[in-house]
């Protein structure tokens, strides 16, 4: 994922504002990726991720008159992106599979293709690791989840993740302490064996 | 868990490398002396190096815009400013404004034989009429239509009917944009020159490129403001009882 220009946001941003579909269309292949993993870590399922994708670009293209550009694009975006996520989770319930029913089908859905075919050991430990993750993410809060997400999948500083979410930083940060403890209790054993000890 | 909450914010940026100089210099001689926060933020590093090992990769290939297309508007300005209930609203604002102020005017003397008629007892109003029921429609389906969106995505939308209806709509308008001046009715003659210029030119677009060019149209019924004149043209007509 490339880093996005600011200054050729606002380009497109101002273009698209006066109706250029051309415009509107670059900003959404510029931010497609980052959107549609965002909320991938959100909602955890590449489909309604891809189907969320769709519903905050539609909302963030007709109200772009309401961005007054005190952030960057791509922090109102990704606002939007979240907002989008927790009402369809306020809709359909948290949509990770339930505790130890994640199938093997579910997962391959869930993960990305490797580029050469992984050893029976190290897939093995790959399967279970994801399958961990995945369990450990239900027992976070909507709110650990969001910042760990936006943290961890998005790579945003602790500033920027409390901009999106509109909270403190100092928040963020208990947050996620918050969120790296309860996630260890299942990662925990996947950890090399040295650092176990 | 470190010794001390006041650590542990310090962990964190340690953990995530982004500690700074100064801050890095004061927990590392903590540590030395500190085996529960050594021990923590190894802790910390190893949750998340499994977390990012166990990360599902972004998609490559992603296509949004083409799913969107369809739901995203063009913004045109005068209509985003009022809305299709704030054009109506202006529109019976504008009519319930003027009649009052006709009535506020209306002096008290005998009407004439022509004020007494009403405008649209005439044969001439009544084919004005007429042609804003058949005007209209076409008008508004033009003014709303998504422009990009590909013909093959507008169920029953036949292009070539479509411009034949508009060459007929401007051949009626502007035999009646004649009849109407005669009749001395300018304000509607107005409209009828505008609506014949509007259709003129939905007739003449390359069919090859209908209904991509339908903004030019778009423009036209915007800039003239022609829905919201339709729109108190309607209003009269309903309170003149035609």
């Amino acid at each position: 994922m490339d880093a996005v220009n600011h200054n050729d946001d606002e380009d497109l941003l101002s273009r698209a504002r006066d109706g250029d579909r051309r415009a509107m269309q670059a900003l959404v292949e510029r931010h497609q990726q980052k959107a549609h993993y965002l909320a991938l870590g959100l909602l955890g399922d590449r489909h309604e991720a891809e189907d969320a994708t769709q519903d905050a670009f539609v909302k963030a293209l007709n109200s772009l008159h309401k961005f007054r550009g005190d952030a960057k694009f791509s922090s109102w975006l990704h606002r939007i992106v979240v907002n989008t996520c927790r009402d369809r989770q306020r809709k359909r319930r948290w949509t990770w599979l339930p505790f130890g029913e994640a199938t093997e089908s579910h997962l391959r859905d869930q993960d990305v293709a490797m580029a050469t075919p992984p050893s029976p050991i190290s897939h093995t430990r790959e399967h279970g690791l994801k399958q961990a993750l995945h369990q450990a993410m239900q027992s976070l809060t909507q709110r650990e989840r969001q910042v760990f997400t936006l943290r961890q999948f998005q790579q945003l500083s602790v500033r920027e993740t409390a901009t999106v979410l509109g909270v403190a930083e100092g928040s963020v940060k208990a947050l996620l302490h918050r969120a790296l403890h309860k996630l260890r209790a299942d990662l925990g054993g996947f950890a090399p064996q040295e650092e176990n000890t | 868990m470190s010794c001390h909450p006041r650590w542990a914010p310090l962990l964190l940026d340690a953990a995530y490398g982004e500690i700074g100089s100064e801050d890095a210099g004061k927990l590392e001689a903590h540590l030395q002396q500190c085996e529960v926060c050594t021990e923590e933020l190894e802790s910390l590093k190893t949750t998340l190096s499994l977390a990012n090992e166990a990360m599902p990769a972004p998609l490559e290939s992603l296509d949004i815009w083409s799913k969107i297309d369809h739901r995203v508007n063009t913004p045109r300005r005068w209509r985003l400013q009022l809305g299709p209930a704030g054009t109506a609203f202006a529109a019976a604002a504008l009519v319930v404004i003027g009649m009052g102020l006709g009535r506020l005017l209306q002096l008290p003397t005998e009407p004439t034989p022509d004020a007494a008629t009403p405008v649209f007892s005439s044969h001439v109003a009544m084919d004005y009429a007429q042609f804003l029921d058949r005007a209209t429609p076409v008008l508004l389906a033009v003014a709303n239509r998504d422009a990009d969106l590909p013909v093959t995505d507008l169920v029953g939308f036949d292009p070539s009917a479509e411009q034949r209806a508009a060459a007929n709509l401007a051949t009626s308008a502007q035999s009646l944009s004649i009849q109407l001046r005669d009749a001395g009715m300018q304000r509607e003659a107005r409209l009828a020159d505008n609506l014949a210029l509007v259709f003129m030119q939905m007739a003449n677009l390359p069919s090859d490129a209908y209904p991509a060019s339908l903004q030019l149209v778009q423009t036209t019924i915007d800039q003239q403001a022609l829905l919201f004149q339709l729109s108190v043209e309607e209003l009269r007509r309903s309170s003149n009882g035609v």
